[in-house]
């Protein structure tokens, strides 16, 4: 539950970021710190309390029937966020990389970080 | 059937070979690239031909080999087949387009190209959630990659704010994922699906976080500034293909989602888009950058289509219904959208005004009309068929708001494209195109598909008759040969027309249908001699002249009200090609195609509110059976009085045939109004059970046609252009014809069909000798002109005979129409009405007098001494009706006997009309009179020919002198002409009546014009250009939404 909260927190604290500084670096900044609450919300959902890891290892009580068939006996957080949380990340990483390359061409190209100075294209 | 994980693999592998490829040879990559693409659209177009010979087939594939939850499952089904085709065919186009780019940056962009088109495959394909996000982030990640390749600051900035909005709406699809996730316990959209609704407002709001993170990415307005400013300043072949696969990838999703949705979400998005879509459009009425007009076009389109599929979902129609009409959308607006950001790179001027420079290729021009025409949704493209059946849906089921959105939306988009469409044809521009081969292979692949689809969509649509292809068939030839000389092209057509007209059209209608043949496509036809005297190739004229005769004739024959309307559409199109031509018709031109689409959707809704009918059997047969509402009545009425310029929407009407060409002027007036007639008589057969002459509704039709006669008669004697003169005298006469159809009376249907037929042949009589006038002296204004009678007597003779008849003095046929019309309308009581249609037509006497005094008698102008005769070909139509006005005035039997047959076989001749000999007998309880035409014409003779054999006689004593012998002539030959006498010449008239003529429809137009531009002016000001603004509106825009919603 605290990881849920935190992750609303950030999310929050990371839209404010981006709507309220100028510099479009801490916009970005804030994007990031937005993307990580999305991510601390996505594990948290997944997260049961005490439950072990999603591998089969000496953590898990399993035991199998006369078919065959293992059955686990124990609590296992659900692996499917984790799983999706990675594909996340990665692909948070990669928007984010991609915002700074092009903060950085944007200021050598006409000297400014600030996200004021970008109006032309309106209306 | 084919395997869709090959699709996805197939292009992994290109995007990771690129890097190696590129090493060895750089033309090899693009190459590999392009064979990717063909391949893929190759394996779509190989589904759906497997799809089609075995529609059972398992179109579900799981990877891993575990069915759904625990893989994740692709689909390729029907639609999935088609748009892969459709997309990767786009890709290659695009590919193509921007081969310089790949060239020029390698390995890097095309690897970023394919890995776009990997994720616009991959998101149509998956059925899976979290793997959707997969292929949006994909898609989104390598367009935003794409677009840092053009390294302006423009470019760059749009770059960034498109970033941060699409990261924030990935942010709130997976918060919603997750979510939904949490509730379903699967990511397998078939699954949430099947378990249907969780009654639990968390999950409604991570349903709704999952849709709206979708549809923040659809670009709505107003939080789509982002998405604005990229599509401006991106590169055009990248703004293409956002504009058409992304979109399209992403409205596929949104699509797939749909089933999860309650109610009151789909009304929300259905609403949301439509906003968009009405307020987009209102916004690009004023833009004059054209990248910035074709990203608000964007945003409106995908709001569109949006607003189509949530509304149609709502209506719970069957799946395939909306599939096709979405479909139907989607697949125009793609080729057209696509197309003309492509055209947008060719043409690389910013500015709307400079496109003219288009007409340096009239291959791209046309390509560019393709795509406007077919955007706007006109037939045969597939959005017109789709924005039809949209509205009769609409009509059923009484969503009215939606309807009006719909038109509305529409409407204004003809308003700007056409706006653009008149630049590129009119504008003279002296900048350069940048064309090459490369650049121009995708518009015109494109426009060649959007049009031979469309011509076989029109061709196999079920019902639709053979007649509605030949005017496209028509423009299609005649435009592959437009570049021959016109008097072969006009020999060729009048030869063709005339056999179609006789063999064909003629033998499959009944007698009414014959008249109105004889009228519209006969009119026509002698009309295009005066075509023929252009010298040269005289372009643009004869494909669409050929068009709109053929259009005319699939209007009379056409037996369902969708063949009628878009027999009504193909004719406006033609006309106002036709218009356009003209040397300064531009504005004119934007102004009747505004005015005509306004009527079109007015028939569209009257059309839709109407029973079925039989197919196989003219509606003009037809009319007499069947039975209409009064409000379908109403609204069509109301489209069809405008193509007739009732006053009131007859705002468009002077202008249009002041400056469309003068021969053209002679078809508008004298022919394409009548097709105005031919609607409204429609209209009233079939309201004939319950609405009699006396009922409120036609006593004010009645109305309606005299005051456009009184208005246009008055209106026209204050004109000094002589086309602007005649232009309101059509208008006049038109009402004369309002007032006879009015009377649902036999006797009133005949005089205003017999009024018809006779408009038609003097107004093209005076109309044709006047561009004769225009031709020889160079100018309209009548107050530059005069003594014209010696220099031109062939136009003098065709002017007199047309004003005596048009004014109604015996005896030509004139005479008899007016006589009809008072009788009729006596006959029926209708003293006043009747009273103030005579007063009209005294003051035609006025503008008559002036036209023909002005022009041909009083001082000859030194200036015109050079002028002549015209040419034979525009003495050949005016023989014609010169022959046409003097049959049916000696033998009005002629005429008013099969006017009276046709006529009867929707109402009754009553007894106390006959005729005996060449005299019409009238003696019914309420009049007595009679007529007879062929004695009138006699005694009219005699008493003609006794006076000039006595003139004659007396002439041969009188001494002849010079013009300016100032003996004979008291009046100095040189002044200003605003001196001239007949320069404003009833100025005392209008000190009394001028009250009547105060430009009232004109202020009330230029007022809604103003009112919609500032309107426009103010909304566009909320996209200040600032990129925190628009993440701000994105969520204000969000939260509105939510609101809206009402989830607790």
């Amino acid at each position: 539950m605290l990881v849920l909260i935190s992750g609303v927190l950030l999310i929050i604290i990371g839209i404010w970021a981006m709507l309220t500084r100028k510099n479009i670096i801490r916009i970005i900044i804030g994007f990031s710190i937005v993307d990580t609450g999305v991510h601390m919300i996505i594990v948290a959902i997944g997260y049961i309390k005490n439950a072990t890891a999603p591998i089969i290892d000496s953590a898990v009580n399993t035991s199998s029937d006369i078919s065959g068939a293992v059955h686990v006996n124990s609590l296992i957080v659900d692996p499917v966020p984790s799983a999706l949380v990675l594909t996340a990340i990665v692909i948070g990483l990669a928007v984010t990389a991609l915002l700074l390359s092009f903060a950085i061409r944007l200021y050598k190209v006409s000297g400014s970080l600030n996200i004021d100075d970008y109006e032309e294209l309106k209306w | 059937m084919v395997n869709p994980m090959i699709i996805l693999a197939m292009f992994l592998l290109a995007a990771f070979a690129t890097a190696l490829i590129d090493k060895l040879s750089r033309m090899l990559a693009i190459g590999t690239m392009y064979v990717v693409f063909a391949l893929a659209a190759g394996l779509g177009a190989w589904q759906l031909y497997f799809l089609q010979s075995m529609p059972d087939a398992q179109t579900m594939v799981y990877s891993a080999g575990f069915p759904a939850p625990l893989s994740i499952a692709l689909r390729f089904g029907v639609v999935e087949a088609f748009l892969i085709t459709l997309m990767n065919l786009f890709g290659l186009l695009g590919g193509v387009y921007l081969f310089k780019r790949f060239k020029e940056h390698g390995a890097g962009a095309i690897a970023l190209y394919l890995a776009m088109l990997l994720g616009a495959n991959g998101l149509v394909l998956t059925r899976d959630i979290f793997n959707s996000f997969v292929f949006m982030e994909i898609l989104s990640i390598s367009s935003y990659a794409l677009i840092g390749l053009k390294q302006t600051k423009n470019s760059l900035i749009a770059g960034i704010k498109y970033m941060l909005a699409g990261g924030l709406a990935s942010a709130l699809f997976l918060i919603g994922v997750i979510f939904v996730y949490r509730f379903t316990g699967t990511l397998n959209i078939d699954t949430w699906i099947a378990m249907g609704n969780i009654p639990s407002a968390a999950y409604l709001v991570a349903l709704f976080m999952v849709a709206i993170g979708v549809f923040i990415e659809l670009k709505p307005f107003p939080a789509n500034g982002w998405a604005l400013d990229l599509y401006q300043s991106a590169d055009s072949g990248l703004a293409a293909i956002i504009a058409s696969v992304q979109t399209g990838a992403m409205l596929f999703l949104f699509y797939k989602l749909l089933p999860l949705f309650i109610p009151e979400m789909l009304n929300i998005f259905a609403g949301a888009g439509l906003v968009s879509f009405v307020f987009a459009n209102l916004i690009a009425l004023r833009q004059k950058d054209a990248k910035r007009l074709l990203a608000y076009s964007s945003t409106a389109q995908s709001g569109l289509l949006v607003f189509v599929i949530a509304a149609l979902y709502l209506l719970k129609l069957p799946d395939t219904i909306i599939l096709v009409i979405a479909l139907g959308l989607f697949f125009t607006n793609f080729f057209a959208k696509a197309g003309l950001f492509w055209l947008a790179g060719i043409v690389k001027q910013d500015n709307l005004s400079a496109w003219g420079v288009l007409k340096k290729d009239s291959g791209l021009l046309i390509i560019f009309g393709v795509f406007v025409i077919g955007l706007m949704g006109f037939p045969p493209f597939p959005a017109f068929f789709a924005k039809w059946h949209l509205v009769h849906i609409f009509t059923a089921t009484k969503a009215w708001i939606w309807l009006a959105g719909l038109l509305l939306g529409s409407l204004l988009e003809v308003g700007y494209l056409m706006r653009w469409l008149g630049f590129a044809v009119k504008q003279e521009h002296p900048g350069e195109l940048s064309k090459s081969f490369s650049k121009m292979l995708a518009p015109m692949i494109s426009a060649i598909f959007l049009t031979t689809a469309s011509f076989f969509l029109i061709k196999l649509y079920p019902g639709l008759g053979a007649f509605n292809v030949y005017p496209l068939m028509a423009l299609l030839l005649f435009g592959l040969v437009d570049y021959a000389p016109a008097k072969l092209k006009g020999a060729i057509a009048i030869g063709v027309l005339s056999y179609w007209a006789w063999f064909m059209l003629l033998p499959s209608l009944p007698l009414m249908g014959q008249v109105f043949a004889v009228i519209l496509v006969g009119g026509s036809i002698a009309q295009l001699f005066a075509f023929m005297r252009y010298n040269g190739a005289a372009e643009g004229f004869f494909p669409f002249l050929t068009m709109l005769v053929f259009s005319f004739g699939s209007l009379i024959t056409a037996s369902t009200t969708m063949e009628l309307f878009i027999a009504w559409e193909l004719m406006t199109l033609a006309s106002y090609m036709l218009i356009l031509r003209g040397k300064k018709a531009k504005d004119a031109a934007l102004l009747y195609i505004v005015f005509s689409t306004f009527g079109a959707y007015l028939l569209l809704f009257g059309l839709s509110l109407m029973p079925s009918t039989y197919p196989g059997y003219p509606l003009i047969l037809q009319a007499g059976f069947l039975s209409i509402g009064w409000v379908a009545a109403l609204f069509a009425t109301g489209g069809f009085l405008i193509k007739m310029g009732a006053l009131g929407v007859h705002y468009w009407l002077p202008s249009a045939y002041a400056e469309a060409d003068d021969e053209t002027t002679s078809i508008l007036s004298s022919v394409l109004s009548k097709a105005g007639v031919f609607g409204l008589l429609l209209i009233l057969m079939m309201i004939s059970s319950y609405v009699k002459s006396n009922s409120l509704s036609m006593i004010a039709l009645g109305w309606l046609g005299v005051f456009t006669a009184f208005i246009g008669a008055l209106m026209a004697a204050r004109q000094e252009d002589a086309k602007l003169l005649l232009a309101y005298s059509s208008m006049s006469q038109l009402g004369y014809i309002v007032v006879g159809l009015s009377l649902m009376s036999h006797l009133g249907w005949v005089s205003a069909l017999y009024m018809a037929v006779n408009h038609l042949f003097f107004k093209a009589l005076i109309f044709m000798a006047m561009a004769s006038v225009f031709l020889r002296t160079g100018t309209r204004n009548m107050y530059e002109m005069g003594g014209l009678i010696k220099k031109m007597p062939i136009a003098f003779i065709s002017v007199l005979m047309g004003i005596i008849a048009v004014s109604g003095v015996p005896p030509l046929s004139g005479f008899g129409s007016k006589w009809f019309i008072y009788t009729s309308l006596l006959e029926q009581g209708r003293y006043l009405q009747a009273g103030l249609v005579f007063f009209s037509s005294a003051i035609a006497f006025l503008y008559l007098y002036k036209l023909i005094h002005t022009v041909f008698l009083g001082q000859a102008k030194p200036n015109q001494s050079h002028v002549k005769e015209a040419p034979i070909w525009l003495i050949i139509p005016q023989g014609i009706f010169i022959m046409a006005i003097m049959a049916i005035s000696m033998f009005p039997n002629l005429i008013t006997k099969p006017l009276s047959q046709a006529v009867g076989n929707y109402i009754a001749k009553p007894d106390w009309l006959s005729w005996d000999g060449y005299n019409i007998v009238l003696n019914s309880p309420a009049l007595h009179g009679n007529w007879n035409g062929n004695l009138v014409m006699y005694v009219t003779m005699g008493v003609f020919i006794i006076p000039l054999l006595w003139l004659l006689l007396v002439n041969a004593k009188t001494q002849k002198v010079k013009q300016f012998n100032i003996v004979f002539a008291a009046e100095r030959p040189y002044k200003p002409e605003t001196t001239h006498y007949a320069y404003n010449m009833f100025a005392h008239y209008f000190k009394a009546l001028g009250f009547w003529v105060e430009p009232r429809a004109t202020a009330f137009y230029q007022g809604v014009s103003e009112w919609t531009h500032s309107i426009s002016a103010t909304l566009a000001r909320i996209y200040t250009g600032n990129g925190q603004t628009y993440i701000l509106h994105i969520f204000l825009y969000m939260i509105t939404l939510y609101l809206l919603l009402g989830v607790r």
